[in-house]
């Protein structure tokens, strides 16, 4: 019987060092112990203290502790930022200087593939280029699917006619969202969006209400100024975090799809999260014939303080593999 | 991010107001990504305080300029100012950075604002 390739993407693990649960070294230790062989996708910048221009002895270090703890190093994480500097809006092409900065680091730490996030159908002859000069396979993260967004499409088929192997897709599951996550709601609530404000957010997501007209509305509520703010990003992130896209929509995209991000917010006592359908995507990819692995992003730790992350995981990885290993219809 | 546990801790100590508190995002980010970094004390808006990280102290009105010093997951930083009182019962932080890598519909940056009050130790 076969199992699908597992790992984790450290972002899962954020939440940990955020509040000193964990330090980078057992961060690293902690995603060895899920199980041998378990892929990792790194944020380089969280893991390293020296970021943007870490000693190579950190490096090194860090890359000893991976080894030692049996984790395999799979992708490594650069953000295309745009805006670091006050007053600067660096051009997409223009913030790739930066993550090639990182591709050093990125090998020297074992890994050959480089995550790029965002980025968009103007950016992939860069992104081609990119690979060309590193060395590296070059992959976007990309939460959204062709079928109903028509910028993926356009970004899937400038990827697809580069044709190459060199260039390709990390697909997240954030593009097939169902539900709104309780942890997410309740960090709104906790953080000072007001109970009405955080009603209309969810409540014009599913169907979809146009922004101009969600954020009238928020602004007729009378809030507080920095309750505004704080509900026009929760809205904000209800379009930036979480698509409905069409799980269909991945088949469109599997030729280039190297890996995929397993997105999830809390799972129940089967594994499952009722905000994303992974007992139609897991099927559809083992169908498919899909062998790049299957890298856990749990998300709820960022909102909730209560959940157990590494229970998380586990329960997780072990539903994955139980709907990777139930026979095809 | 809407944590108000990035706020982790106020006191009076040794003539100085100190307030403990982590960035409010999951990776590291220079320091002019610090928009706003307001504090109000009982409830009253005070200004002179600085930022003390990794051992350095920087005016809060410098910090958009300070794209060469970073704010890393891990570090732990204080908000610092002159006390010469008793100690006030409660301070307010309001934190909001940008996120250089998200881009709204406009072309804008993407700010994240968080805001959280937090009771001063006597």
């Amino acid at each position: 019987m076969s199992a699908p390739r597992l790992g984790v993407m450290s972002f899962s693990l954020g939440a940990d060092l955020w509040r000193r649960r964990l330090d980078v070294d057992g961060m690293i230790s902690a995603i060895g112990s899920l199980g041998p062989g378990q892929e990792l996708e790194l944020i380089g910048s969280h893991a390293l203290r020296g970021f943007p221009d870490p000693e190579p002895a950190e490096i090194d270090g860090l890359r000893s502790a991976m080894e030692e703890h049996g984790v395999v190093a799979s992708v490594y994480c650069a953000d295309v930022d745009r805006s670091r500097t006050t007053g600067t809006m660096l051009s997409p092409a223009g913030a790739l200087e930066l993550v090639e900065r990182e591709a050093a680091i990125a090998r020297r730490l074992g890994f050959e593939a480089l995550r790029v996030s965002p980025a968009g159908p103007g950016l992939v002859e860069d992104l081609a280029r990119l690979s060309e000069r590193t060395g590296m396979v070059v992959l976007v993260e990309h939460g959204a699917e062709p079928r109903t967004d028509p910028p993926t499409a356009e970004l899937l088929e400038r990827i697809v006619a580069l044709g190459t192997d060199r260039v390709g897709f990390i697909a997240d599951g954030s593009a097939f969202v169902r539900r709104l996550p309780e942890p997410w709601k309740q960090a709104c609530l906790d953080g000072g969006v007001p109970q009405e404000a955080l009603d209309l957010v969810v409540g014009s997501w599913d169907p979809e209400v146009p922004l101009p007209d969600v954020m009238g509305r928020l602004h007729g509520l009378g809030l507080a100024p920095l309750e505004l703010e704080l509900s026009v990003y929760a809205l904000m992130t209800t379009r930036f975090l979480f698509r409905k896209g069409d799980v269909g929509g991945l088949l469109d995209m599997l030729p280039v799809v190297h890996h995929v991000q397993t997105k999830y917010f809390a799972t129940d006592a089967t594994g499952a999260d009722p905000c994303v359908p992974y007992d139609e995507i897991v099927p559809l990819l083992r169908d498919a014939g899909f062998a790049g692995g299957l890298h856990a992003e749990y998300e709820g730790g960022i909102w909730s303080a209560e959940l157990d992350t590494m229970a998380e995981l586990r329960r997780h990885q072990a539903y994955l593999t139980a709907l990777w290993q139930d026979a095809p219809a | 991010m809407f944590s108000p546990e990035f706020v982790t801790g106020a006191a009076v100590q040794d003539g100085s107001l100190r307030i403990a508190l982590r960035l409010n995002w999951f990776r590291p980010l220079p320091l002019s990504c610090v928009e706003h970094l307001g504090i109000a004390v009982d409830g009253s808006v005070t200004s002179g305080a600085v930022l003390v990280l990794d051992g350095a102290e920087y005016a809060l009105d410098q910090l958009v300029a300070r794209d060469d010093i970073w704010w890393h997951t891990l570090s732990e930083a204080e908000l610092r100012m002159p006390w010469a009182t008793a100690p006030p019962s409660e301070v307010r932080v309001t934190l909001r950075t940008r996120i250089p890598l998200l881009v709204d519909h406009t072309g804008s940056p993407v700010t994240v604002v968080d805001s959280a009050v937090r009771e001063v130790a006597a």
